[in-house]
Parts: structure tokens; C-alpha cells; sequence
């Protein structure tokens, strides 16, 4: 990061390519559209060499990085709401989300995992979008309380209860399937 | 003995390790003398397993060069809007044009005047010049008989500082 304060071109290219995977899953499991959540990614790193000069080099990269993309995606969302649009976890242009075939599960087995995913993303729309964001940086990303509290901008003590409503509204709402 | 909806509260830290090890300790406690508590554990350790249903995708071949495009541009907007600001202020173009007339009229009558300058005139800087101080390829067309190329020679002397 170092070299890309500096403005070194070939560093930047490094970081996107160290990152990208990482910041678009965080967009898509947030917003679920592809095409936004790439557009929300991308503009992560634009930002990130925009406001280069401001990053402390002693510090971690990643809650940086974290911290840009999630305001992103939140500001997304309000803009979102402001126009009277709503969720897409399932994203309703591109159809239900395919999943990779198994190479070990049958073709019934298949549809039942695509069932499953629709499901658990219908779940997903009904949390808060920062219920919803906690749960994405801990379980998908596996940041601890403080790392989601300095992503997120707010205290540890407020992303155990996100977190703690976020998981008591999956339960009710996967109560079927959790007593299968 | 912990009750069971402060049990439940901290459940979401238990399982994820968050808690500090007394609460720890004594979630686990109640969770080995109460079965409702212990199924809602349980079933929140399998919800963490539904939410593993895979939902990776992979960013496109131009993402990085769409990136960098994106980098360009917004500095590219950020310079022409400096240049805009310190060159081209408000001012209708008839105006611009009468000051550019009275410009010349004025240097000639002082000219005409005074006799022979001796001191060397200013140097100008051409739209190339520009460009290149702003890291931008948007004035290199401009040449001296385009009325682009005029303002910029007109309103940015050599010495950088804009009139």
C-alpha cells in the first residue's frame, strides 16, 4: 500500500488484483445483482486511489477497505430505498441464482441446493441492511466483532446485538428447514 | 444461574467466540441443564451451514483495466474542472471576445506610443503547455489560430499563474 501512495501504477494493479474477488462477493451477497455489486467494487478501488494520501501505512490495510466498501454498499442501498426500489437478493433481472453443478450431486440433488439458496437469500432480504451487512463481514468474511464495529463505524456492543437480531430472524425464518 | 433470554442474547457471541471467557463459561453451563436453550444453540450453529450454500462469483476479465478507466477519468474530470475554474470564469462569449479585441488594441496603442520595448515580451504558454501542467491530453488540439488556443495563450501566461 506503501507503493501506492506514492502513486505507483503496478502496485495498484496488485492490490485490485489481490482484492476484487473479495470486494465483489461482499457487494453481491449485500446487494445480490452481479452488475451492481462489480460497480460498487470497482468504485471501492477508485476511492481507495482517490483518498490514497490519507491511509496511514502503519496501519492494516484490509479494515480500510472493508470500511470504503461498506459505505458503498450502504449508500447504495439508502439510494436505492430513496427511489422506491427494494431488494434483490435474489436478483430478479438475472432469474434465480445458478449454482455450480457438483460434480458429485445428482441433478435432484442439484435443484434442491438451488432451492435451498433461494431461500436462504429471501431470509437474507428480511434482515436490516445493517443486520444483513454485519452477518455478510462475519460469516463470509470471518471478522471478528471489532473488525466489523471499525468497518461499520460503529461500537463492538452494537454489532453483537446486529448480529444476535440478524440470527434470531434467519432461525424463525429457516425454522423448516432447521427441523428438517 | 443465567436465564434463558440472557442466555439467548449472548448466544450469537458464544458462537461466534466473542465472549469473554467467565460468560463463556457460564453460557455453556446453562446450555448443559437446558434443552430449549441448547436446541436454540443448535439451531443456530446449522443456520451458519445454510448460509454456506455457495454464492461466490468472479469479476469480469476488464475489471482491473475498467478500474484504472475509472481512475483516468475522474482525474481527468478533476483537472479540467481546475482549469475551468482558474481559465474559463463566467463571462459570455461576446465579452470574451471584446476583451480579447481590447487586449490587442490596448497592447498596439502602448506600442505605438512608447516606441520599441526594450525589454523582451512575456512568453506565452501555449495550449501544450497547459496540458502537460494538468496531466491532460483534452488541450493539445487546441493550436494558436483556434479561439481554445487563443484564451489559453491569452489567460496563462508561462509562468503558470492565470490571470
Amino acid at each position: 500500500m506503501a507503493r501506492v501512495i506514492e502513486g505507483d501504477e503496478d502496485a495498484f494493479v496488485a492490490l485490485i488484483d489481490m482484492y476484487r474477488d473479495r470486494a465483489v462477493n461482499i457487494a453481491y451477497r449485500y446487494i445480490g445483482e452481479r452488475a451492481s455489486a462489480e460497480d460498487i467494487a470497482q468504485e471501492a478501488f477508485v476511492r481507495i486511489y482517490e483518498t490514497r494520501e490519507r491511509f496511514d501505512p502503519s496501519q492494516h490495510f484490509s479494515p480500510w477497505f472493508y470500511r470504503i466498501l461498506t459505505n458503498l454498499c450502504l449508500d447504495h442501498l439508502r439510494r436505492e430505498d430513496r427511489r422506491g426500489g427494494h431488494l434483490r437478493l435474489v436478483s430478479d433481472d438475472e432469474g434465480p441464482q445458478q449454482l455450480p453443478a457438483s460434480e458429485t450431486a445428482s441433478p435432484a440433488e442439484h435443484v434442491e441446493r438451488q432451492e435451498l439458496s433461494a431461500r436462504v437469500q429471501s431470509a437474507l432480504k428480511s434482515l436490516s441492511d445493517r443486520q444483513r451487512m454485519a452477518l455478510v463481514l462475519q460469516h463470509y468474511e470471518a471478522l471478528s466483532y471489532d473488525e466489523i464495529a471499525e468497518a461499520m463505524g460503529c461500537s463492538r456492543g452494537t454489532v453483537d446485538g446486529l448480529l444476535s437480531r440478524a440470527r434470531a430472524t434467519l432461525r424463525d425464518r429457516l425454522s423448516e428447514l432447521l427441523e428438517k | 444461574m443465567s436465564t434463558c433470554k440472557a442466555v439467548r442474547q449472548q448466544m450469537s457471541a458464544y458462537i461466534d467466540g466473542e465472549l469473554p471467557e467467565a460468560r463463556t463459561v457460564a453460557v455453556r453451563a446453562h446450555l448443559s441443564s437446558c434443552d430449549e436453550c441448547a436446541q436454540y444453540h443448535d439451531g443456530l450453529v446449522a443456520l451458519g451451514g445454510f448460509l454456506d450454500v455457495p454464492t461466490t462469483v468472479q469479476t469480469g476479465d476488464d475489471f482491473i483495466a475498467d478500474v484504472l478507466a475509472r481512475v483516468q477519468e475522474r482525474e481527468d474530470e478533476s483537472a479540467l474542472a481546475r482549469l475551468r475554474r482558474a481559465v474559463w470564469r463566467p463571462m459570455p462569449g461576446w465579452a470574451a471576445a471584446a476583451a480579447i479585441a481590447l487586449a490587442v488594441a490596448l497592447g498596439s496603442g502602448l506600442a505605438w506610443v512608447s516606441g520599441p520595448d526594450p525589454t523582451p515580451a512575456p512568453q506565452m504558454a501555449d495550449a501544450g503547455v497547459v496540458s502537460q501542467e494538468f496531466g491532460l491530453d483534452a488541450f493539445k488540439p487546441l493550436t494558436e489560430d483556434t479561439v481554445g488556443g487563443a484564451y489559453v495563450q491569452i489567460a496563462w501566461p508561462q509562468d503558470g499563474e492565470a490571470r
